[in-house]
């Protein structure tokens, strides 16, 4: 949980490959070997591994940065390093997904597979701790090897276990900058929704494209259909939201905030009766959000023209 | 004392969350939806304790000296998630018992101590 909260940056030790068992059955799903020879190299300059990391990935997946243009953004002189929360902030502030992949590597080689680099937090300290961000472009199963940018490196061969050793201390922290259109293949929905809804209040522009693209894998996702829902509400668009609540409502009867928030709406819409079903259906199911079922039970009550 | 701590909290809170987040106006009655996929509600809190640290004076005097405007500090309060707010303000909360800094050298835990005070938060 611990993750380490930040980086600066270091040599690469390279380290010979040394072969280990890995779950083989699950990795024979994978190609034998892919490799983003597209993605562009920029050398780090001192402590500049964040910005390089960052504008490497951003560039591939179609928005093209200089670590120089990030570097206000992601740089903290004092640190010299880069935080993790910035490198997460500057993908959203690109119009992209910042999506956190689980903590495993046959996640990162699917992502390669699928087409997207992986920026990745690394120890690479031979003594004391030493935080680096490298890029992860390829990888060779049978060799049981990693492909990386890594500072001055642009094509540098690690072993899976010597990987392994220098990402555990972070807490196996990697991150990918999606297209809002694209959903990630090592992802599924109880993992990827959340981070998607966290995207929503910074940028509800690219969740809404992510959102509808999500209803593709997932077309009862709650979380997908809620944010749209909101995101139109947000936009004092109630004809709109008033439909992708009805839609929550009915795939998942069980939802007492999908009533709620189709009762604000109709309040909003001024359909008086209709809201106050939904709202009854929402205090009978009750759960962690019925005081503010309660607050929106009161805003009927009191706007309400036919109550005294 | 803490009730002063504490009006000073609300005051600069009302400031900068009035200014930074105008644009996510409060849907009272709406269930958002980080609050649909399961998030605990005690966020409003901790944006505060965030915004508040960021619009003190002295806080700002040491941020500019690490080589952050205070232009730059607000965008990137701006840009931080719910939950990425609440990591932060849980961090600012821990820092002063010294916390989980064991596996980092000294010169770096005296770095990480004026970063966790004054700026991790902050960012």
């Amino acid at each position: 949980m611990a993750a380490a909260f930040l980086a600066g940056c270091a040599h690469q030790p390279v380290d010979s490959p040394s072969p280990s068992l890995t779950e083989p059955d699950k990795f024979a799903s994978l190609p034998e070997t892919s490799e983003l020879t597209r993605v562009p190299f920029f050398p780090q300059e001192t402590d500049q591994c964040g910005p390089a990391a960052l504008a490497m990935v951003l560039t591939y997946e179609g928005m093209p940065e200089l670590p120089s243009q990030l570097t206000p953004q992601v740089y903290t002189p004092a640190l010299k390093g880069s935080l993790e929360l910035d490198l997460i902030g500057a993908i959203r502030k690109a119009g992209m997904i910042p999506y956190r992949p689980p903590g495993h590597l046959y996640a990162l080689l699917q992502e390669v597979a699928s087409g997207h680099p992986v920026v990745l937090l690394q120890d690479v300290g031979d003594w004391s701790t030493q935080w680096h961000y490298a890029v992860l472009v390829g990888y060779h199963l049978r060799h049981q090897e990693l492909i990386l940018r890594s500072g001055s490196h642009q094509h540098l061969v690690i072993s899976f276990d010597a990987f392994e050793r220098s990402w555990k201390t972070g807490g196996h922290w990697a991150l990918l900058a999606i297209p809002p259109e694209v959903i990630p293949v090592s992802t599924d929905e109880e993992n990827y929704l959340p981070q998607l809804a966290e995207t929503e209040q910074v940028r509800p522009d690219i969740a809404r494209t992510a959102y509808l693209a999500a209803l593709n894998p997932w077309p009862h996702s709650l979380a997908a259909q809620m944010g749209l829902g909101n995101l139109a509400f947000a936009n004092h668009d109630y004809n709109n939201a008033a439909l992708w609540f009805e839609r929550a409502a009915a795939d998942h009867p069980e939802s007492g905030d999908a009533y709620n928030n189709l009762a604000e709406t109709l309040i909003k819409l001024q359909q008086w009766e209709p809201a106050r079903v939904a709202i009854n259906k929402a205090l009978g199911l009750g759960g962690e959000h019925e005081p503010i079922y309660q607050s929106t039970w009161k805003e009927w009550k009191n706007e309400h023209p036919g109550e005294k | 004392m803490k009730f002063k701590l504490i009006t000073r909290v609300f005051i600069s809170l009302a400031l900068a969350l009035g200014f930074l987040f105008s644009t996510t106006h409060a849907q009272a009655e709406l269930v958002s939806t980080p609050q649909v996929v399961a998030q605990p509600a005690s966020v409003v809190q901790d944006r505060a304790l965030i915004q508040a640290f960021v619009a003190r004076q002295d806080v700002q005097k040491q941020l500019e000296s690490l080589g952050l405007s205070h232009v730059i500090t607000a965008e990137r309060v701006a840009l931080l998630s719910d939950s990425e707010a609440r990591e932060l303000a849980r961090k600012i909360r821990e820092m002063p018992a010294g916390g989980n800094l064991s596996n980092l050298s000294s010169s770096d835990i005296i770095i990480i101590l004026l970063v966790l005070i004054v700026l991790i938060l902050v960012l």
